[in-house]
């Protein structure tokens, strides 16, 4: 039997109903509950991510795992504040080299048996002061740089503090987002 | 409150407070993010995420950031920047001459042309879709910000070019919405409230609901749903409009009566453009976050939280005013009960707090509602005397001048000792809203005082029955019902 007017109306209005308390209870139950870590909020990350905040400031401040897909949010976030953004790399680094394009400047790694070099190409555009690496599953570090010399800023890594060579893991890995800042 | 009470599962009570957590905001502000995520602008659930898309393809299309995500401009920039940016698309295409602009600026605002027709935009408006956003980003932990931005990047990236950009967008965004109120909103519950309110009703004359059946339905033994007297207050509110959307109940219209001509003349014009011209008007909650959140210190915090009450408890209030004195009167103490017995802290102990001795009396809350009401009209004179251009009744027009500046110079507030240039903007930016108070405080004194025939020992006699009331179902409640239940 097909439904009545009646019961069309009654129905329509039960959704009319559930829709209204759906909404209205939203934010009277979410006013109750006591301050307690809900995790990891959009409006944290992008405050943070304004704030130039390094990825380990996040981390810290969240206390557990935080989401793959939020770190994915903080690398696109993050590029906002920078002047050059490398998200991945293009291609494949050929032996024992990487070459990024960061907006406008130009960065290469080259590797020795017992440092590394980070070199930057201004291209004559400001230098940069600091960089950020993340990796896709949150690996992070950050590091200021010195003044540039002609045009270039260079950064050496010795390869034998495990602190460096995790630095040189990261910046060589294809999937490690590179901010300039 | 145990957790079967609550129609939200924690994660998203959790999440959904966690999206404020940026800084202050306002209950009315959250509440209007919760409804434009859960219920929609109108009738329509769509609505919000068809303005999101459309105008994150507007802004796409200004591509401002270079490099970066656009999609991701909507959470990024402050709505105030965003809102000059569309003035400048607005002013753009019309200089343009095109024939199907997308952003229209004039006298009434700032609209989107959407293919639905139009819709308002404000700071405000603009602030609730980048929560909005937010949201979509980051709830379920964040499983679906994958989803949203790629979809946020599509429309962007295509911007207006292709018709269907827009439409696929909203779709995608508004299907992830669904998604998640299907997974965390309990509808068995609200169907079960509905349900039980609708069988109580049932036994009355064509569903009345008049104060003494919700107070009735309140202390009803079969009633397992709403513990609160507000809560039912609340239901019956959104039970009684679900009903006249479906056309089971006629709508009442509510007519505008108010002494002061003047202030009269503005309402008139005011809803001629409320309802002829702008049809997606700000929602009146808007405007008092406005209020509060202008340099000009007009009301106490009291004030503010006394006008958010009259402007929550809307037309329902006004129509159920016995019920709605009940409200502001006794869910005070309803409140301090449950608060305590959470806490484990009360200033007052339990059984002295049930007996309501606490509650303050009709008289009290009619004069504050008075007071309230004298206040909003005289800063609206302010607002008008400082508005020096109309001129079409002189002599009324001169003697306004003179009482609004009066009151300007009587004031003592600091944020009001500034030049009359400077503070005529900050006025012009709060006169709608000053005028919905004026409006709101003024209809609930006439309503309320239209109660008791203005006899204060009615009134009072009122009040206190009333009193024996509550205290008894508090006794019962709290004090006579194992504690487990409650």
């Amino acid at each position: 039997m097909a439904p009545s007017n009646v019961d069309t109306q009654w129905q329509q209005a039960q959704s009319s109903f559930t829709d209204r308390q759906a909404a209205r209870n939203l934010a009277k139950e979410s006013a109750n509950e006591p301050q307690k870590s809900a995790g990891l909020s959009a409006s944290t990350l992008i405050s943070m991510a304004r704030q130039g905040g390094s990825p380990a400031q996040l981390f810290a401040a969240f206390n557990g795992p935080v989401p793959m897909n939020a770190i994915k949010l903080y690398r696109a976030l993050l590029a906002r504040t920078s002047i050059g953004t490398s998200l991945h790399a293009k291609a494949a680094s050929t032996e024992g080299q990487v070459e990024r394009e960061l907006g406008p400047y130009h960065m290469e790694v080259v590797i020795d048996h017992d440092a590394a070099f980070l070199i930057i190409d201004l291209n004559e555009n400001p230098a940069p002061r600091s960089c950020v690496l993340l990796h896709e599953d949150g690996r992070n570090k950050a590091f200021d740089f010195a003044a540039p010399v002609d045009d270039v800023l260079q950064f050496g890594i010795s390869r034998n503090n495990p602190q460096y060579e995790s630095m040189l893991e990261l910046l060589t890995d294809p999937v490690t987002s590179i901010y300039l800042q | 409150m145990s957790n079967t009470q609550y129609f939200w599962s924690e994660r998203a009570r959790l999440e959904f407070a966690a999206l404020f957590d940026d800084g202050s905001h306002s209950a009315s502000f959250k509440e209007a993010v919760a409804t434009a995520f859960a219920k929609g602008w109108g009738s329509n659930r769509d609505k919000p995420f068809w303005a999101m898309s459309m105008l994150v393809a507007i802004l796409g299309e200004q591509a401002s950031t270079g490099g970066g995500d656009e999609g991701l401009d909507l959470v990024w920039t402050p709505a105030e920047q965003i809102i000059a940016q569309m003035h400048e698309v607005a002013q753009d295409q019309e200089n343009q001459g095109r024939d199907n602009p997308t952003v229209v600026a004039n006298a009434d605002g700032l609209f989107l042309n959407m293919p639905e027709g139009r819709l308002k935009l404000s700071i405000m408006r603009v602030a609730i879709l980048g929560k909005l956003a937010e949201f979509l980003l980051a709830c379920n932990e964040f499983s679906y910000s994958s989803e949203v931005m790629e979809t946020l990047a599509q429309v962007a990236t295509k911007g207006m070019s292709e018709p269907s950009n827009i439409k696929d967008g909203g779709r995608a965004l508004a299907r992830i919405a669904y998604k998640y109120r299907a997974e965390h909103f309990r509808d068995g519950h609200s169907a079960s409230s509905f349900s039980i309110i609708k069988t109580y009703l049932a036994k009355r004359d064509n569903f009345l609901i008049d104060d003494d059946a919700l107070f009735a339905f309140w202390v009803w033994p079969q009633n397992s749903h709403y513990k609160t007297y507000q809560a039912v207050y609340f239901a019956f509110t959104d039970f009684e409009d679900a009903l006249k959307e479906a056309r089971i109940i006629q709508a009442s219209t509510t007519t505008i009566e108010l002494d002061d001509p003047v202030i009269a003349g503005e309402l008139a014009k005011l809803d001629e453009d409320m309802y002829a011209v702008v049809q997606e008007e700000l929602p009146v909650k808007e405007r008092i976050k406005l209020i509060n959140e202008s340099d000009l210190k007009l009301f106490k915090q009291k004030e503010i939280a006394l006008l958010e009450r009259l402007l929550e408890c809307g037309s329902f209030g006004l129509t159920h005013g016995l019920s709605s004195l009940r409200l502001f009167s006794f869910h005070a103490i309803q409140s301090g009960i449950s608060n305590g017995l959470r806490t484990g802290r009360s200033k007052v102990p339990l059984e002295q707090r049930v007996l309501c001795h606490e509650a303050r009396n009709y008289g009290e809350m009619l004069n504050e509602i008075t007071a309230l009401k004298t206040k909003s009209q005289d800063w609206l004179k302010v607002a008008l005397a400082l508005r020096s251009t109309n001129k079409e009744n002189e002599e009324t027009q001169a003697a306004m001048q003179q009482e609004g500046l009066l009151i300007l110079k009587r004031s003592r507030s600091n944020s009001l000792s500034r030049e009359h240039d400077e503070l005529r903007p900050l006025f012009a930016d709060m006169e709608e809203s000053l005028i919905k108070c004026a409006q709101q405080t003024g209809l609930y004194e006439q309503r309320l005082q239209a109660l008791f025939d203005k006899d204060e020992d009615h009134r009072m006699e009122q009040f206190e029955q009333d009193k024996v009331l509550f205290a008894a179902e508090f006794k019962r409640r709290y004090l006579e019902t194992d504690m487990d239940e409650i």
